[in-house]
């Protein structure tokens, strides 16, 4: 083959092998609309693609500011000085410190290599410890002076920074006024990314009862930007080896409000390897650069995706603010029997009979836990019980507050049952926090007192069955109540009496039979049977060929 | 060379998982004094961690540092929950109260709704089809949520049709709870042998 | 002073709670800083109640020692435990042989953490083997309808999670149903099954009803309905 034919083939490989790889569909029907969720600092773009984009398709989105966002960023004459003043006190304070640090790191080390080698060489032991003594001696200087320079640093963190990062302000506006300097540069928004990874606009329905579907746009691809990447240009300003700061190597910038971006699209292709040359070959290749138009992001007051969340929320408020009101008229509300309960009087009977006290357990979850207020609320009517029956009532805690309030309850139990007297503060007392000691002393207590009754109610952890166990081991008539839906299963096997879920908030109710309470569980059905309704008519209309996944719509939540 | 704090730690560590099991047997006077030295210590654990992770960070530092001092406006709640110890004065305690209890209540509702609540619902809104199998599975769970609610209802006397329904209810709750009770007995067991493994380990000095 | 002591509180509950609520919906920095700056305002506040934590032990046991109870002399034990972690937690210098003070790495606190407290949790936590087995013997002597079955499907799960079970399902002969081969016995299917069917299915009726409950908590609350939590007396 003659020089200009072997030539010839080289360039024709060259251009039809990378070329033809490039070929990427192209966006089109692009629209850019703001985020209807978000505090302002971000743009949605939606477009539809020519074709199922393969694994190898990328895109990255890059965005060009005009001088509005440098302005946002611009450092007035006062953070200006404050944030100078605050560097120059650094490099004051921390400049001889720096060096220090530095030889004591380098004599550690030393100390650190002289040891292991002793170690190594098999030295006297006596040696071994005085090289060891050594070390732990350099170790501290070096730790005491890397703590000096921390507590500098972070002083100076405390003064620069002013509602916001004085320093990352400062580094943003360089940053940006490179950029617009240099005939307005494209800034990189988001990062490279495999188009099929994007979302669709069918997979987020934003908007309350509206199905993406319906509207025929479940195919668009739906994506998000939010920040920008600024990367340190490492120039003077920003040279922090007098300071000994960390430098950013790059930080994305959330988008700002009100302030308009354009927006410019790329995609890339996969080349395959190119055979005459390796080395340049493979990976992803620019495509096309399209560009988007402009694009303003704006804070909304109200975050859209949540409707359905506010409608459900207020919805079952209403129904059960509305049966309690209704309660406060018609007081004698019926309510269904609940096995556990009917118990307590007979529990409580029995430890006054036996001679032994009556434990009683808020669960291990804190006060704001709904259900240790479930378990405080049934406390107060147990003590009342109690007072009655002139048993001694133990209560261990697990949180302090608990504890307080516990008192509190307790007493006033005793007060309303006509014997303040009987009231022990002392017996209702704080155990600790850790959740395997408080089982331990909780077990140690029962195995101890031999209280005949147990009550287990509130939210419980793995520890429930060593405490449902023990208290079985000693023969004791347990109650429990919770709605940890895991400990269940335990409570049913070791006690007598389980509340399951909903039966431990309906206790006080029903112990106490004040009306507010009983209309409140009045409207706690009402609402169950409504969701029953919407399962139930979610089904006919599947059967019947209807739209049900409006429901389905309806409560998904975003 | 392994330090000598960790080896006299690691016996002292084997001799009070010994304490501990010893629990399993009866009540013995080692597993008291193991439970009480372990109340001791995991109080101070807890009032350090407290003090350390967030009174320093969160006031004194705040304070010192930041010259924050909106701070001081829970800082005295909190002594008002301290103040429950005086008689005269325990009414203040429902200040913080208020704040702690009212604002988690606040805080949680719309929680529960869109994390708790809805995705159950959403759950059950399933379509009935993929063959024969699903639809008798998806008409189970039907079944099953509509009588386990049923059995939930407190202001219906559970007698006739509603008291068949509760039935079937509860009986759907019981092999729920044995699904989830056999499920955790197997995961429990090796744990047990994690533990035995460490005491094995450390008397052959590994 | 009556409005201080009752109506006062329950706004504060009120306000609280609907700022808390509406903030929820809001999508800004102004409602973000105010979740956090709640969430840490809360962290303080009970975190200042520790004290009263503390007040309650010390007491217990001095009245324990006092009053010469059955097993007071484990209370000093106690007492010195609590005192020693203080003490390294507080004391503002490094213990001898100890690299760090407080409670960093290396430092007596965190030595004390590591070879007490860590194995004492870790074996309690693992004692509850022992106690599933006799809670599982307890299982076994059901005595109703409901045990009955609470029994048959925990055994079913019990022995579809171990080797045996699938040597048992291989071992039944097969058969064919909706154009599949199904084992008669078949420990993984029914396990499969178990948890997703009945067992999804029921604990989702449990749990609507008991987020339900917790929604009508929190409105009690909000709306100053619920108050036990406030205490008391005057």
């Amino acid at each position: 083959m003659g020089m200009g034919k072997r030539l010839l083939a080289c360039m024709a490989l060259l251009l039809l092998l990378p070329l033809h790889a490039y070929a990427v569909p192209a966006p089109a029907d692009v629209e850019l609309s703001d985020v209807a969720n978000d505090e302002g600092n971000a743009v949605a773009i939606s477009w539809d693609w020519d074709g199922s984009p393969t694994e190898a398709d990328q895109f990255s989105v890059e965005l060009r500011v005009n001088d509005q966002l440098l302005k946002h960023f611009e450092l007035s004459q006062q953070e200006m000085q404050t944030l100078t003043d605050a560097r120059n006190w650094l490099s004051g304070e921390v400049g001889t410190l720096l060096d220090q640090r530095s030889s004591a790191k380098a004599e550690m080390d030393q100390a650190q290599s002289d040891l292991d080698q002793s170690i190594i060489d098999k030295l006297p032991g006596s040696e071994v410890a005085g090289l060891r003594r050594t070390y732990w001696q350099k170790y501290r200087v070096f730790r005491r002076l890397d703590k000096q320079i921390a507590a500098l640093q972070a002083k100076f963190a405390a003064r620069t920074y002013k509602g916001e990062d004085l320093r990352l302000k400062a580094l943003t506006w360089e940053f940006l006024n490179e950029a617009m300097r240099n005939g307005g540069e494209w800034i990189s928004a988001a990062a490279m990314a495999p188009m099929a990874s994007v979302g669709t606009k069918g997979a987020r329905t934003d908007l309350f009862g509206v199905n993406a579907a319906r509207r025929n746009d479940a195919g668009r691809l739906y994506f998000t930007v939010d920040s920008i990447s600024v990367p340190n240009p490492g120039t003077a300003a920003s040279d922090d080896s007098s300071t000994g700061l960390e430098q950013f190597a790059s930080i994305p910038i959330n988008l700002v409000p009100d302030i308009e971006y354009q927006l410019r699209m790329s995609t890339y292709g996969a080349a395959e390897s190119n055979p005459m040359d390796p080395a340049a070959g493979g990976g992803p290749q620019l495509a096309e650069q399209i560009s988007l138009g402009t694009v303003t992001p704006r804070g909304n007051a109200f975050d859209k995706s949540k409707t359905n969340n506010l409608v459900f929320a207020l919805l079952f408020s209403m129904i059960i603010l509305a049966f309690i009101i209704l309660a406060r008229r018609n007081p004698n509300m019926f309510i269904r029997r609940i096995a556990g309960l009917e118990a307590v009087d007979e529990a409580i009977g029995r430890a006054t009979e036996m001679g032994k006290p009556v434990m009683y357990l808020t669960g291990l979850q804190s006060l704001s836990e709904l259900s240790t207020l479930a378990a405080i609320n049934i406390l107060g009517r147990v003590a009342g019980k109690i007072a009655d029956y002139e048993s001694d009532l133990i209560v261990p805690n697990r949180d302090p507050v608990v504890q307080t309030v516990a008192q509190e309850v307790v007493k006033e139990g005793y007060a309303t049952a006509g014997r303040p007297d009987a009231y022990r503060e002392d017996n209702i007392f704080f155990l600790t926090d850790d959740q395997f000691s408080f089982t331990a002393a909780t077990c140690g207590i029962m195995m101890r007192d031999k209280p005949a009754a147990i009550f287990l109610m509130g939210y419980y952890y793995a520890e429930s069955l060593l405490l449902a166990e023990t208290g079985a081991a000693t023969g004791a008539i347990q109650i429990a109540g919770t709605d940890a839906e895991h400990q269940l299963p335990f409570f049913i096997v070791t006690c007598d009496y389980t509340l399951i879920g909903e039966e431990l908030y309906a206790a006080s109710a029903y112990l106490s039979r004040e009306p507010m309470l009983l209309g409140s569980l009045k409207g706690q059905d009402i609402a169950k049977a409504l969701m029953m309704a919407i399962i139930l008519l979610q089904a006919i209309l599947f059967i019947f060929n209807g739209e049900w996944k409006f429901f389905k719509d309806m409560v998904t939540p975003l | 060379m392994i330090p000598v704090g960790e080896v006299i730690g690691t016996w002292i560590a084997v001799g009070l998982t010994l304490m501990m099991f010893s629990f399993i047997y009866k009540d013995n006077p080692a597993f008291k004094f193991g439970e009480h030295l372990y109340l001791g210590i995991s109080v101070g654990y807890y009032v350090n961690i407290q003090y350390w992770s967030t009174i320093y960070p969160l006031v004194f530092q705040q304070m010192q540092q930041n010259h924050n001092y909106w701070v001081l406006i829970p800082t005295l709640l909190g002594i008002f929950i301290l103040l429950r110890i005086i008689p005269s004065l325990s009414w203040l305690s429902r200040m913080s109260f208020a704040l702690y209890i009212g604002g988690f209540a606040g805080y949680s509702l719309p929680l529960i709704v869109h994390s708790l609540l809805l995705p159950q619902l959403s759950q059950t809104l399933q379509p009935y089809g993929g063959g024969v199998g699903p639809v008798i599975n998806q008409i189970i769970i039907l079944l099953a949520v509509f009588s386990t609610l049923i059995y939930f209802f407190f202001s219906l006397e559970h007698r006739k049709t509603v008291g068949v329904i509760s039935r079937v209810g509860i009986v759907f709750i019981m092999v729920s709870f044995g699904a989830s009770f056999g499920y955790t007995v197997m995961a429990r067991i090796s744990l047990l042998i994690g533990r035995f493994q460490f005491i094995i380990d450390s008397f052959r000095g590994q | 002073m009556i409005f201080l002591k009752r109506q006062l509180p329950i706004i504060i509950a009120f306000v609280a709670g609907i700022m808390m609520w509406i903030r929820y919906y809001i999508p800004s920095e102004v409602s973000t800083n105010l979740e956090d700056g709640y969430l840490e305002w809360v962290r303080i506040i009970v975190g200042f109640a520790a004290i009263l934590g503390i007040l309650s032990l010390l007491q217990h046991h001095m009245l324990k020692i006092r009053m010469k109870r059955p097993g007071f002399a484990f209370s000093y034990v106690t007492i010195a435990a609590f005192a020693l972690m203080m003490f390294a937690g507080f004391a503002p210098f490094n213990f001898p042989g100890f690299a760090e003070k407080n409670m960093e790495t290396g430092s007596l606190f965190n030595w004390l953490y590591e070879f007490t407290f860590i194995p004492m949790q870790a074996t309690m936590f693992s004692v509850l083997a022992f106690f599933i087995a006799s809670a599982a013997f307890r299982a076994f002597r059901a005595r109703s309808m409901e045990a009955t079955l609470l029994l048959v499907a925990a055994i079913i799960m019990m022995v579809g999670r171990v080797p045996i079970g699938d040597l048992i399902s291989n071992a039944t002969p097969t058969f064919m149903m909706f154009g599949n081969e199904y084992h008669f016995i078949d420990f993984e299917e029914w396990t499969g099954w178990l948890l997703n069917v009945p067992n999804a299915a029921a604990k989702r009726g449990i749990l609507l009803g008991v987020y339900l409950s917790q929604i009508a908590i929190s409105i009690r609350i909000i709306f100053g309905i619920e108050r036990t939590y406030m205490g008391g007396g005057d």
